[in-house]
């Protein structure tokens, strides 16, 4: 089960292969390049296979015209496209554009505030802690979801702390909701935040900090002058790393949204399943991918940006 | 009769009974000092014996567990670090990476709002000025030597002219010639802004050139206080005898005018003796070793010994002698010694008692 929809999986880069490192005559070349294609072939074919032809249909589906029958007509329109115009699904991806912000910007204060605390531990304490972050992270994300079901049903855990105090009466109803779907995202995407933060800030000379206290910096501003500036590259990648994945999310607006507020990736799966329209579906899945490849771009350019200005030493 | 003026200086800092326990364990015990205004003060010892512990409570990052800082005559229990009239200069000099030379050195005066814009870039220009690195305000931290992130970090603590500045191991992480060029720059930067200095150091040799006055600590205690001469001429107990420079000990039983060494005999001591159990601290430098023909002057201590090696220090000379009974005693002369004496062979070794300094513990 993954939790996302269209959503390419990375491609790592090939291992590199390393040979003994003989004279390069003109026919040790020739069998370095066989030697180099062979290596390459098994996880070559496999992207082609999984990742670039799927793909590839998709995107020749979301120009084909439906039958009836949800099967696929063939033939070529930009009909699909033109209908995704419509204020129905702009609302879907306005919404969905709108959730991944917030959740970004919520898993990043969090991430932030995590990250920092956790720098602050002894070396072995940090290890602990990271490990129940990661723990969590590697269990299944349907179980997770369940389990927030479990604990946000009427009378579970979270309305037991309500009772206790005073900020409900009795079993209260939280799922299906929209503030239920935002808890599982932000929940979901946590440790995706907190493991870049905390990897640049623990980076950071903890004598800056306190450098920073000694120039007349108070609490705030030994964060905002110093701190965060020097943890933005893990800010950043913590940005893209919920930003974009937040887009395709599809099972927790189900489970905990009661599926009334549809991401882009719920818009896919009910475009194809329940409206059997296959092309319209494929267009979705165009658009996602296009968006996503804009986030990309304007997080790449911003984290260049970054790099150049810290090459040079910064001048506000 | 006129009554002398009362002594109306307020100390820089000063510290009554100031302990720190972290759990069970006693980083600082009991230290009670008073750091003159505009002196070069050194805290002393090895690592471990609660000096940097100290600093920090001066600077406000620790609160003491026991008693209590004044700063300027002000108590300092309780006042945040930023909001402390001092700087500190960190070992790491702790520059930030993602500000320019420029915005480093102008990073408290932006912080605490003090000055106007211009006025900021003046007091910047004049604070390299004072380093020696005007026009270096556009670099990168990056790509700055050593030394020069030196001279920030420098800058920057100087620029808002505290009245006290903290150096962590100022010298530690440059090379030995640039330290010798730094350790008279700081002197000399030191006298140009009138400013405290306070530096916490394991390098006695540093210490004993830069300080007005030294502090040693072992084990959490302040074990002596003194000027560069008293603690290195005055030692008050064999901690520090062997901390500062070299020392050759005799432990005994003293009389008041020999001190009685099991298997060595007696030796005599200084005019100032007093009696019981002791150790008997001599410099290398005050000890002469002849073959014992002719004796030496009888008013001089001496001590049959075997040559052991002889090291050619260039300046100096190093023997390296056992005494009867073992025990290793070293003697140090200027230039070349003298001739005729072969590793292994016996020799006498004689110093003057004035020279040497008993000591209780």
């Amino acid at each position: 089960m993954t939790e996302t929809v269209a959503a390419p999986p990375p491609v790592s880069p090939p291992p590199s292969v390393s040979l003994p490192p003989a004279v390069p005559t003109r026919r040790t070349g020739v069998r370095r390049t066989a030697v180099t294609a062979a290596l390459l072939a098994p996880a070559g074919l496999t992207v082609g296979a999984l990742v670039l032809v799927p793909l590839a249909l998709v995107l020749r589906n979301s120009f084909a015209t439906a039958d009836p029958y949800g099967g696929i007509q063939g033939g070529f329109t930009l009909a699909n496209y033109h209908e995704l115009l419509d204020p129905v699904y702009l609302k879907v991806f306005g919404y969905s554009l709108g959730m991944a912000a917030l959740n970004s910007v919520v898993c990043l204060v969090l991430g932030y505030m995590v990250s920092y605390y956790l720098v602050g531990r002894p070396p072995r304490r940090q290890g602990l802690l990271l490990l129940l972050i990661i723990v969590p992270f590697w269990t299944d994300f349907l179980v997770r979801t369940f389990a927030w079901i479990n604990l946000l049903s009427p009378g579970g855990p979270v309305n037991a702390l309500t009772d206790a105090l005073g900020l409900t009466h009795g079993p209260t109803e939280w799922i299906p909701s929209q503030g239920a779907s935002f808890v599982g995202l932000v929940y979901a995407f946590l440790p995706t935040a907190i493991f870049p933060v905390y990897a640049s800030l623990r980076g950071v000379d903890p004598a800056l900090g306190e450098a920073a206290r000694d120039l007349g910096c108070g609490w705030w501003r030994v964060h905002t002058r110093v701190l965060l500036p020097l943890a933005r590259p893990g800010l950043l990648a913590a940005a893209l790393l919920t930003f974009v994945p937040t887009l395709g999310v599809f099972v927790i607006p189900v489970l905990l949204g009661g599926g009334k507020h549809q991401l882009i990736g719920n818009l896919i799966v009910t475009l194809y399943t329940e409206f059997r329209n296959q092309p319209m579906g494929a267009a979705a899945s165009v658009v996602l991918l296009a968006l996503m490849i804009v986030s990309l771009a304007v997080f790449g350019a911003a984290a260049g940006r970054l790099r150049r200005a810290q090459r040079k030493g910064g001048t506000s | 009769m006129t009554v002398s003026p009362t002594q109306t200086t307020v100390p820089a800092v000063r510290l009554s009974g100031v302990g720190k326990s972290f759990g069970s364990t006693h980083a600082v015990r009991d230290v009670t000092l008073d750091i003159r205004p505009n002196e070069f003060f050194s805290i002393l010892g090895p690592s471990g014996c609660g000096k940097t512990t100290l600093m920090r409570m001066i600077t406000g990052f620790e609160e003491p567990t026991e008693g209590a800082i004044e700063l300027g005559g002000v108590p300092a229990g309780g006042v945040p670090a930023h909001k402390r009239d001092l700087n500190m200069l960190f070992q790491s000099y702790a520059l930030f990476p993602h500000l320019s030379v420029h915005d480093n050195v102008a990073f408290e005066l932006k912080v605490r709002k003090s000055h106007p814009k211009q006025a900021i870039a003046e007091a910047v220009r004049d604070a390299l000025a004072l380093v020696r690195l005007e026009g270096y305000g556009d670099r990168a931290i990056s790509q700055l030597s050593g030394g020069q992130r030196q001279r920030v970090a420098i800058a920057r603590a100087l620029i808002g002219r505290p009245s006290l500045l903290l150096l962590d191991e100022p010298l530690g992480a440059l090379d030995k010639k640039l330290r010798a060029e730094m350790q008279l720059e700081l002197k000399k930067i030191q006298r140009e802004v009138g400013v405290t200095f306070v530096t916490v150091t394991h390098d006695q040799e540093e210490a004993l050139t830069m300080s007005d006055r030294i502090a040693v600590m072992h084990d959490g205690r302040v074990v002596q206080v003194g000027t560069p001469e008293d603690i290195y001429e005055r030692p008050a107990t064999r901690f520090v005898a062997e901390f500062i420079g070299t020392s050759n000990f005799l432990t005994g039983k003293s009389d008041g005018a020999v001190l009685t060494v099991d298997g060595l005999g007696t030796v005599p001591l200084p005019a100032d003796a007093f009696t019981g159990e002791a150790h008997l601290a001599v410099r290398p430098e005050h000890v002469r070793i002849s073959s014992g023909d002719p004796a030496p002057p009888p008013e001089r201590a001496s001590l049959p010994a075997t040559l052991q090696s002889v090291v050619y220090l260039g300046s100096a000379t190093r023997y390296h002698l056992a005494l009867a009974d073992g025990g290793p005693f070293i003697a140090e002369t200027h230039g070349t010694g003298p001739a005729g004496l072969t590793a292994g062979g016996p020799v006498l070794a004689h110093w003057d008692p004035q020279a040497s300094r008993l000591l209780a513990e």
